[in-house]
């Protein structure tokens, strides 16, 4: 497959200001010998010095059968353990390490987490081969988000400003794939805390050729992260990201 | 008496709008998946197709007595999608196998009558032919091999 990366490069900046993500993870799909019931138990008794406390989602009432069945169910986290700072979810086929919501602690911080969590799963052999490595961050905004952006839709030579409007997209940046999804009228949070406005989210992944977890999983957090934080800034009018303080190395 | 299942896990940090969040009917795959699916039916036919489906669905983890048997390997599944595009269209199609190490294996008879296997491995592949040569490749050298195998 072709390159596909048609977003201009720009200096990163090293921090913005008010931090508009609101959901970063970084997940590994997996393959392993343990049964769901034994798995989950071994994973928790590795991380437990950290992360302390275990809430159980709701899909996990589902009967292992049923879920196996259902092709959408298999990515899905069944139990999620926190620390003080990061979030980390738990399926038969995935696992991932997420900031807490609204409190991105930065890439520095992430960095080290993931590359503790990676020494810890090799250390407790509880993944036979990973599948896919992938890189998610998602951005919220109150306002809509595409009149900042240099991304233009339009209708013949009209500009194209509906209200609603979402688009998604892949690119391609061998040996990553990265899709993009933004959209104007989307909410974030649950109940009291629901807010409406517009979110621009990143997933970067490599597929289970392109990467050995435990000697480059690291090293391709990393580059996803980069192409991530690429995307994010390359499609920022200027004007917009000076409105976001931005601060540079 | 109704029951309905519970809610999914929250899998995303935002819900799109009502209006935006229409998911595509069932009738409508996505070209990557449909590209896979169609070679599968074109290089290994039905029965492979419907074989290695069955492999991914019911053996991703571990299997057989005592769960001893490997989970289904995603390496060697990339491997093999590398070898079939390869591969020429016959129609002697190959049988498709799981080994007790999750590894995809195809197996034929060639032009001359003679066995051929191919064992899809995390590092490309090992094969045999019966009454010639074995050896290994690495996912490099997949396509070479598919096109010497087809001989």
């Amino acid at each position: 497959m072709n390159d596909f990366f048609p977003i201009p490069g720009v200096t990163l900046p090293t921090r913005i200001s008010p931090c508009p993500i609101v959901d970063a993870a970084l997940e590994i799909r997996f393959v392993t010998s343990q049964s769901w019931s034994v798995l989950a138990g071994l994973f928790f008794a590795l991380v437990r010095e950290r992360y302390t406390s275990q809430v159980d989602l709701p899909l996990q009432q589902l009967p292992e059968e049923v879920r196996r069945q259902d092709s959408s169910l298999t990515y899905l986290p069944l139990v999620q353990f926190y620390s003080d700072s990061f979030l980390i979810q738990l399926g038969p086929r995935v696992v991932s390490l997420n900031a807490l919501p609204r409190r991105y602690p930065g890439w520095t911080a992430v960095a080290s987490e993931i590359s503790w969590l990676l020494k810890t799963i090799e250390h407790g052999g509880l993944i036979k081969e990973a599948e896919r490595l992938g890189t998610r961050y998602i951005d919220f905004f109150a306002d809509d988000i595409f009149p900042h952006l240099i991304l233009r839709s339009q209708i013949a030579d009209t500009p194209f400003q509906p209200r609603e409007l979402m688009l998604t997209t892949v690119l391609r940046r061998t040996p990553f794939t990265a899709r993009l999804l933004i959209a104007n009228n989307a909410v974030v949070g649950q109940q009291a805390d629901a807010k409406t406005g517009s979110i621009l989210e990143v997933d970067v992944w490599v597929g289970a050729l392109d990467f050995d977890l435990f000697k480059n999983g690291r090293d391709r957090f990393a580059e996803a992260h980069a192409i991530v934080k690429q995307t994010f800034f390359g499609l920022l009018t200027p004007e917009f990201l000076a409105s976001l303080h931005p601060e540079y190395p | 008496m109704t029951k309905t299942l519970p809610p999914r896990a929250r899998q995303s940090a935002y819900t799109p709008n009502d209006d935006l969040s229409g998911s595509l009917p069932s009738s409508i795959r996505m070209a990557d998946e449909f590209h896979r699916e169609e070679l599968l039916m074109e290089k290994l036919g039905t029965r492979g197709w419907g074989r290695l489906l069955y492999f991914q669905r019911c053996y991703s983890q571990g299997w057989g007595e005592n769960g001893k048997g490997q989970p289904l390997s995603p390496r060697s599944v990339e491997a093999l999608f590398r070898f079939l595009e390869a591969l020429p269209t016959s129609e002697n199609k190959p049988s498709v196998f799981l080994t007790d190490e999750g590894n995809v294996e195809l197996g034929w008879e060639n032009s001359a009558d003679a066995a051929v296997q191919v064992e899809f491995t995390p590092d490309g592949a090992e094969y045999f032919i019966e009454r010639g040569t074995e050896g290994t490749v690495s996912h490099s050298g997949l396509a070479g091999l598919a096109i010497q195998l087809a001989r």
